[in-house]
């Protein structure tokens, strides 16, 4: 059995554990899901009935058309998934997992709302991060207290 | 540090649901995509893609976006009701750097660059090139003109009136 996946969102208030065998991950470049998470693109992985447990916090809700609802961390807006109504599966954030790099997608869908630049962005000239001073993110695994102090987490 | 370029642009865009809206011209010529893990977790995705307004450029002309302090000295704006991440805010610059999905035409600002490469993705280099649907009206045509007919979704431009009489926008 493959160890579970746990994530959240960026401030922590929100987070999830996920067991088991997951479906396919995908990206998804539809005007919906671009909205709904100010990005060109969706990294997303679907996730069965019974898989998924919200281990800290419940996510805001925002129901986005008739047939799915989407879930974000009111706290701090990360968007976390959406749950079409017909589906027996959530599909969760890939990007929102501690461990993202473990789930490679491997289709693409919503290409009607592609942005041009999407094919050669990986070439463009690129630069490391300047330093963040005293993050409140919250650390990429789970914590026993949250938050874990009026501190800044690193 | 060097003087960013500006745009003579209009620029006008919003929250998913619409409940935050915004104007902003000029822009600044500073269009990019950024993989550091701060972005990718405030918008729930491999990057971000992002360009920013002067402070004194930008409006809200609806509603008031929520602030989470993602670190000591930089505000992330998002929308309370629909969580649409909206800006990234250094509480000390002059400018405020907008989610270019978040823009009712995303397409207008092509990135030139790829900040927060040390937390670049093993495989963003190429999702280009992973197998493709067509498009999800050719896909799934009942299942795209269901959402299409219900979407609550803000439409891409300005609106007088928020929320529609019947919650249902058509853009």
């Amino acid at each position: 059995m493959a160890e579970a996946l746990t994530g959240g969102c960026q401030c922590g208030a929100v987070r999830y554990r996920i067991t088991g065998q997951v479906g396919n991950a995908s990206i998804c470049h539809c005007r919906m899901c671009q909205k709904a998470h100010g990005a060109p693109i969706v990294g997303w992985m679907n996730v069965p009935d019974g898989q998924l447990e919200w281990t800290r916090g419940e996510p805001a809700t925002f129901r986005s058309s008739s047939k799915a609802v989407r879930r974000f961390c009111a706290a701090c807006g990360t968007p976390l998934a959406i749950r079409d109504d017909e589906e027996t599966a959530t599909d969760v954030a890939t990007a929102t997992l501690d461990k993202p790099e473990r789930m490679p997608p491997l289709r693409q869908y919503g290409v009607e709302g592609k942005v041009s630049w999407f094919d050669t962005a990986h070439a463009l000239p690129g630069q490391e991060t300047e330093e963040i001073t005293h993050s409140f993110q919250h650390p990429d695994f789970d914590t026993a207290q949250w938050p874990i102090s009026t501190e800044p987490v690193r | 540090m060097s003087t960013l370029g500006r745009i003579n642009i209009k620029v006008s865009g919003g929250c998913q649901c619409g409940a935050v809206r915004f104007r902003a011209t000029p822009m600044l010529d500073n269009a990019h995509i950024c993989h550091c893990r701060m972005c990718q977790k405030a918008v729930g995705n491999f990057f971000a893609a992002l360009v920013a307004a002067p402070n004194d450029a930008l409006t809200f002309t609806r509603g008031t976006p929520s602030v989470f302090l993602s670190s000591e000295h930089v505000q992330r704006g998002f929308c309370a009701k629909c969580g649409t991440p909206l800006f990234y805010k250094s509480l000390t610059g002059k400018h405020t750097t907008l989610t270019i999905g978040s823009l009712d035409n995303p397409r207008a600002f092509p990135p030139k660059l790829q900040d927060g490469v040390e937390s670049r993705l093993p495989y963003f280099a190429s999702l280009h090139a992973i197998e493709s649907e067509t498009t999800t009206e050719h896909e799934s045509e009942a299942w795209a003109a269901a959402i299409k007919a219900s979407s609550r979704q803000h439409p891409d431009h300005d609106t007088d009136v928020w929320p529609p009489k019947n919650g249902v926008h058509h853009g």
